[in-house]
């Protein structure tokens, strides 16, 4: 009697099997990439109440940032600036514009404009703008622009958030925070690259930040050496 | 037999410990020992009775249903940001503002600094200007905010106890206090506290036929009245205890309540403050003498039991002994311990001419008051460590007494209308002048803050501002003045009080911040520039009570003391005291924080119980019984003068024989925390104050529960002995233990100041393994003595660390509340404290030891000890506890899966599990003996709640869930923002100078008992503390190496009553 089934199909087992792993890591993959802030965050750019253009202010009028975010050096929140502060121009310029009603409207009826929230941390990380300001002591001293983590603000008419915001993403740059740093009077210059000579800097400021040495949880073995970094503690975000 | 090495470290005890925590640790009862090394020490409950499978069947359920809520939405809520329109100057979003304020008390203002986060009032802490703070707050301040978040603050006023509009109010008090105005106030009353601040009293003044009656339970009413017969009218006595060096406290509390006590405590403090062995000779010696145990009496050098009645006779006795012949007559015998006591006292005192003070406490009537000034007249003192100055007006004050009986008197006839400010007369006022009955015969107006018993039944309840929230005033005890300001708007809509007042006394003018600028400005603040300064500085320059010539009049003093009759209790006629714990006279009841902090002594909260001696609860046949660290105590009927009350009795070491005491503010009829809780003391009281004779005890045979965490969070290891040089050789060898390579060492340790002089504090060392530790610093700069244990670990940087000084603590409980509204601690309700599941993060153990009648008591704060060796690190299975750079033990809670391993291998047990959402729903407890959460549910709106008592919280630290354990951080949130203020100035965030990081606890502290700082700095305080003879570490022998050591006792005895 002629068998029934082709010799392959001996295989249908394995295969079947092998494509349900496959199938199975794939689905877990997918949902763990839908889920996290890759997918989530980065891209994020609700619609505003006001048609705020960045791109306009920041960009062709190269106002500073710290024109309106006036708590960028001195506090954890960089602000969303009072209604005052858009009044200051506004009242002069375009005093009529329909874009400008909700703004107006805030500022006889003194109720606040409800902004949307794009960058949000959760509850239990405490981040502070004023603390990445500038480091360091003397000539050592260095800041983190608004760039670095923002994106380019100075292009963008609607705001969206260029960078996940992960823990994994904080700990990559202060880990290695040397490439990142830059002077202090460029921390809201766009589009900014470190030359030759401040690369240099750089590394020595970066040296700086990671005493060699202490002890700690977060010490990590990277190249043979135990590598000791910038914030290395928990509690430095966690409280 | 060899031993099983996971046999629990007791199997039995086979010898008394030297110093215990209650009577049953002394006996060695075994639900007390063994309650010490099990995981649960108080059994395990389920709310609801649920048992583990039920549990697992319903996680199990959750899980699959907390799956299908992750599908449902991925990103999280938008979410809105809502700037100002016009922002205000100086405002940073995320940084708090600190405000000058201060708070007025009978007994003076407390000058204090208001932190506000976005707009709310987060937390009080003391104003270093201030010369009745200098920067330390107590239990009272603390909590003080929370108040202000009270949920049953009243949203509108009150029109017999139901909710009528503010202009329901102003059409009834236009047409009512207009007839009163114009008859320049006859017929109207005010029930006010003793002192309300300038601008109040102004207005008070304003209608000269209105009765103005003084009423507060708080008042040093005795003490004003005692001045006034020992130097004449409108004088008041000052204390300079720096310059003391006895002090004889009867039956005062003098460091923990009172006139200035901040700045006394502060004061004892630094006498104790001995780092080397010449400082010995800058200690106070602390004499007391008392029938309840305060924290006076437990931090005394000589300590003797008397009755509040036997009071005089001690100070006649000690009178006698000085030789001052007319001021001892008539004073009746003393029992031998006494004489011995005063003998002794009286040749110190002496000896100490111009350096003495004698302390006199409320329960003494005025009259001991003036003998105690004419006895500090005679030895000097009076001039040098006692100052007395006077009011201007120099006007004779009639004690609260007899102003409120003769109120009552005049209640329906002369006074028609009565109006109570920030008083709750109907729970505080002593049942016996039945103030309830009388104020049916008037119009009674009541304003205050909360609306509490009276409020509710009276005519009118008017929410008044909080201090928080309104301008105003206040004076100090010095006389000093400060301004008030508003941290925030009136959240309810309240009024402030000078306004309410204002439009009673017929004053145009209602604005709060116009009053009081009536009363300043042009006047005692010269311009807008110096109201400015006043403002931000906290205090009123130029203002202050003018000294006076203290003559003192023996003649009024003597024939005075010839009305006061010495009582001496005994078993069938004992003494009542009702003591003032941490919710005082009531007021501060419905603030949870202080409902669920232990007492300092009985460590009862959510209770109050009658205090026996343990004489006299075996004379009577009490018996207390403890279970599980739960106390069966017998209830009693307590009889005098025709009233009895029901109360339990909990045994307590070191009562007087013959007194019983209770503490006031617990058995109220209002409010959700407060009800139902314990027993009102103020229903036993007659008119005379606090202190009732001839009372007599009845056993009802009933039991009930009582909850004390005397007996939690007990270390394992039967180390709790005294080590003195002594038995020193005479050590057991070999007693049973698994600890590592060494016997196990005191938990407390001291000495007499003696003993210090003679080896330099070798005490507090003798016995560890000097092997064990090593010389900090490079070889240039190395330090005298060891600092720190050996370990692997190099000190770079800044390195935390922490010492707690013995002899200062005074178990005020301060650094608890301070500790609370810093690091948003939940309260966890009474059931849970039964299970031993309060959340405090820094806990005061109390142990006794000696005689078990007369013991002495010490205080011993403990808190995460952020140990190098930790061992809750490597026990964690996702390292959710690890060390940082600079030391500290950090725990992560968003990593934490809630295992409670770490908890377990705690030797010091001061890590707290959220064993439940305590969060957002264990403020409050419900009925007694109802499980928890489940039956209270139908009665309480938990969002409705949290909604207000949530804005206290602080931003800058973490609101913890259920499931997530927790532990003092040494308040990584300040060290953080120190850092981060250092990188913003330009400055190493690394070398942080000295003092830049204060917790909350040692900054509350009152006797700076509480040293924090960089342990690699040898230049630092506390490194130079730790270099102190007198530094050791708790559990020395277990190898952990704690960051927090602790400053042994010393104790400054007088050898002759040694």
């Amino acid at each position: 009697m002629a068998q029934i089934f082709p010799r392959w199909s001996n295989q249908t087992p394995r295969l079947i099997t092998l494509g349900a792993l496959v199938g199975l890591s794939a689905t877990v993959f997918a949902l763990y990439w839908w889920a996290s802030p890759y997918h989530t965050d980065v891209g994020y750019a609700p619609k505003q109440p006001v048609p705020y253009s960045h791109a306009l202010h920041a960009g062709e009028l190269k106002m500073d940032c710290r024109y309106c975010h006036v708590g960028v050096e001195q506090g954890p929140h960089a602000g969303v600036p009072p209604t005052q502060t858009c009044m200051n121009c506004h009242k002069q310029v375009k005093p009529e514009s329909e874009n400008l009603k909700l703004v107006r409207e805030s500022w006889t009826t003194d109720k606040s404009i409800e902004w949307v929230r794009i960058h949000k941390l959760p509850d239990y990380a405490y981040f502070n703008h004023s603390a990445h300001m500038g480091v360091g002591v003397g000539d050592k001293r260095a800041a983190i622009g608004c760039e670095t983590c923002h994106g380019r603000i100075d292009t963008m008419e609607v705001v969206r958030q260029v960078q996940p915001l992960s823990m994994s993403w904080c700990i990559d740059c202060h880990s290695n925070p040397g490439p990142n740093l830059r002077p202090v009077e460029n921390i809201t210059t766009m589009g900014w690259s470190a030359d030759m000579a401040w690369q240099e800097q750089q590394k020595q400021i970066a040296a700086t930040l990671n005493p060699p040495g202490s002890l700690s949880g977060a010490q990590k073995f990277v190249d043979g050496h135990m590598q000791t970094y910038a914030t290395a503690g928990c509690s430095g975000c966690h409280r | 037999m060899k031993k099983d090495p996971y046999a629990p470290i007791r199997d039995s005890m086979t010898e008394a410990p030297e110093y215990w925590r209650s009577v049953e640790h002394k006996n060695a009862d075994d639900s007390v020992i063994k309650s010490y090394d099990a995981e649960f020490s108080n059994g395990i409950t389920m709310p609801g009775g649920y048992n583990r499978r039920d549990a697992l069947k319903i996680a199990g359920a959750s899980i699959a249903l907390g799956s299908l809520a992750g599908c449902e939405k991925v990103r999280r809520d938008p979410d809105e940001i809502l700037p100002f329109v016009r922002q205000p100057e100086q405002y940073v979003p995320g940084n708090k503002l600190m405000y000058a304020t201060a708070m007025q008390r009978s007994d003076g203002a407390v000058g204090l600094l208001a932190e506000a986060n976005e707009g709310r009032p987060t937390k009080l802490e003391g104003n270093p200007a201030h010369g009745a703070s200098l920067g330390a707050s107590d239990a009272w301040s603390q909590a003080e905010v929370l108040k202000l978040y009270d949920p049953q603050r009243a949203r509108s006023p009150l029109k017999a106890g139901t909710a009528a509009k503010w202009e329901e109010w102003d059409t009834f008090a236009k047409e009512h206090f207009g007839k009163l105005q114009a008859a320049q106030g006859a017929g109207l009353a005010f029930l006010v506290e003793e002192d309300m601040g300038p601008t109040f009293e102004r207005l008070l003044a304003k209608l000269p036929q209105a009765k103005v009656v003084r009423f507060d339970p708080l008042a040093p009413d005795h003490a004003i009245t005692g001045a006034q017969l020992a130097f004449g009218p409108g004088a008041r006595a000052h204390y300079n205890v720096s310059k003391s060096k006895v002090i004889f406290s009867l039956d005062s509390d003098f460091l923990s309540g009172g006139p200035e006590h901040l700045a006394h405590a502060r004061a004892f403090g630094q006498s104790r403050a001995v780092h080397t062995t010449a400082d010995v000779e800058k200690m106070i010696r602390l004499y007391a003498a008392e029938g309840v145990f305060s924290t006076v009496g437990s931090n005394a050098d000589h300590r003797v039991r008397i009755t509040s009645g036997e009071g005089i006779n001690v100070l006649k006795a000690l009178a006698g002994a000085l030789g001052l012949g007319e001021l001892a007559a008539g004073g009746g015998a003393l029992n031998d311990a006494q004489q011995k006591f005063v003998a002794g006292l009286a040749k110190d005192l002496a000896a100490h001419k111009g350096t003495g003070i004698i302390f006199v406490g409320e329960r003494q009537p005025p009259a001991v008051h003036a003998l105690a000034h004419a006895i500090d007249a005679a030895l000097g003192n009076v001039g040098s460590t006692v100052s007395v100055s006077f009011s201007d007006a120099r006007v004779a004050r009639l004690g609260q007494a007899a102003q409120l009986e003769a109120l009552i008197k005049a209640m329906g006839t002369e006074v028609t209308t009565l109006v109570a400010f920030e008083a709750n007369p109907f729970y505080s006022a002593p049942a016996a002048f039945k103030f309830a009955e009388a104020a049916a015969k008037v119009t009674f107006i009541h304003a205050g803050v909360l609306p509490e018993e009276t409020g509710v039944k009276a005519n009118w309840h008017l929410p008044t501002a909080h201090f928080l929230e309104a301008w105003g005033d206040a004076t100090a005890w010095s006389g000093i003045a400060s301004l008030v300001q508003p941290i925030i708007l009136p959240l309810h809509g309240g009024r402030p009080g000078i306004s309410l007042l204002a439009q009673l006394v017929g004053e145009p003018e209602t604005s709060d911040k116009k009053l009081v600028e009536a009363t300043w400005v042009g006047k005692g603040i010269a311009d807008t520039r110096a109201w400015r300064k006043a403002l931000h500085d906290g205090t009123i320059s130029g203002t202050g009570r003018s000294a006076g010539a203290a003559e003192v009049k023996t003649a009024d003093i003597t024939a005075a003391l010839g009305n006061v009759k010495a009582t001496t209790a005994n078993k069938d006629a004992l003494e009542f005291i009702a003591f003032d714990g941490h919710l005082k006279d009531g007021r501060l009841s419905n603030v949870s924080w202080l409902m669920e902090m232990p007492d300092s002594m009985s460590k009862l909260c959510w209770d109050n119980a009658l205090l026996v001696s343990p004489a006299l609860a075996k004379e009577l046949g009490i018996t207390s019984s403890v279970q599980k660290n739960n106390y069966t105590s017998d209830i009693v009927e307590i009889s005098v003068d025709g009233r009895s009350v029901k109360a339990p009795t909990f045994v307590l070491p070191g009562i007087g024989q013959y007194s019983v005491v209770m503490a006031r503010g617990f058995g109220r009829t209002w409010g959700d925390v407060a009800t139902n809780v314990g027993v009102s003391a103020t229903a036993v009281l007659g008119t005379t104050g606090t202190v009732v004779q001839g009372v007599k005890l009845t056993k009802t045979g009933e039991q009930t529960n009582l909850c004390s965490t005397q007996d939690h969070f007990g270390v394992p290891g039967n180390v709790v002995r005294e080590l003195t040089f002594a038995e020193q050789s005479a050590e057991p060898a070999g007693a049973a233990s698994r600890h590592i390579g060494l016997e196990p060492r005191p938990l407390f340790r001291s000495a007499t100041a003696k003993q210090y002089a003679a080896d330099g504090g070798k005490f507090a060392r003798e016995g560890d393994v000097p092997a064990n530790l090593v010389q900090l610093g490079t070889p240039k700069n190395k330090p005298a003595k060891l600092i720190q244990p050996t370990t692997e670990i190099t000190y770079e940087g800044q390195q935390w660390g922490m010492v707690i000084d013995l002899s200062a603590c005074l178990g005020c409980n301060a650094c608890s509340v301070a500790c609370i509204a810093e690091n948003n601690i939940p309260v966890v309700g009474r059931d849970q404290v039964m299970l031993g599941r309060e959340m405090h993060w820094i806990r005061i153990d109390r142990y006794f030891s000696g005689d078990v009648d007369q013991p002495r008591a010490i205080h011993q704060p403990l808190t995460c000890m952020h140990c190098e060796n930790a061992p809750c690190e490597p026990v964690c299975p996702v390292s959710a506890t690890v060390h940082d750079e600079e030391g500290l033990n950090s725990m992560a809670y968003n990593r934490c899966i809630g295992t409670r391993y770490c908890a377990n291998n705690c030797p010091y047990k001061v890590r707290r599990y959220n064993y439940l959402d305590f969060t957002h729903t264990g403020d409050f407890m419900v009925e007694k003996g109802q499980p928890w959460p489940f039956k209270g549910e139908k009665d309480m709106d938990w969002k409705e709640r949290m909604k207000t008592l949530k804005l206290q919280r602080n931003p800058d630290v973490t609101v913890r869930y259920r499931g997530v354990m927790e532990k003092c951080t040494f308040c990584t949130q300040r060290i953080e923002e120190a850092k981060i203020a250092a990188k913003r100035a330009g400055q190493d965030r690394k070398k942080l100078p000295d003092g830049a990081v204060t917790p909350a606890c040692a900054q509350a502290c009152a006797t700076q008992a509480i040293t924090f700082g960089n342990i690699n700095d040898l230049e630092s305080r506390v490194a130079k503390l730790k270099q102190s003879e007198r530094n050791y570490e708790l559990l020395q022998e277990l190898n952990v190496r704690p960051r927090t050591t602790y400053l042994a006792r010393v104790r400054n005895e007088n050898e002759e009553l040694a």
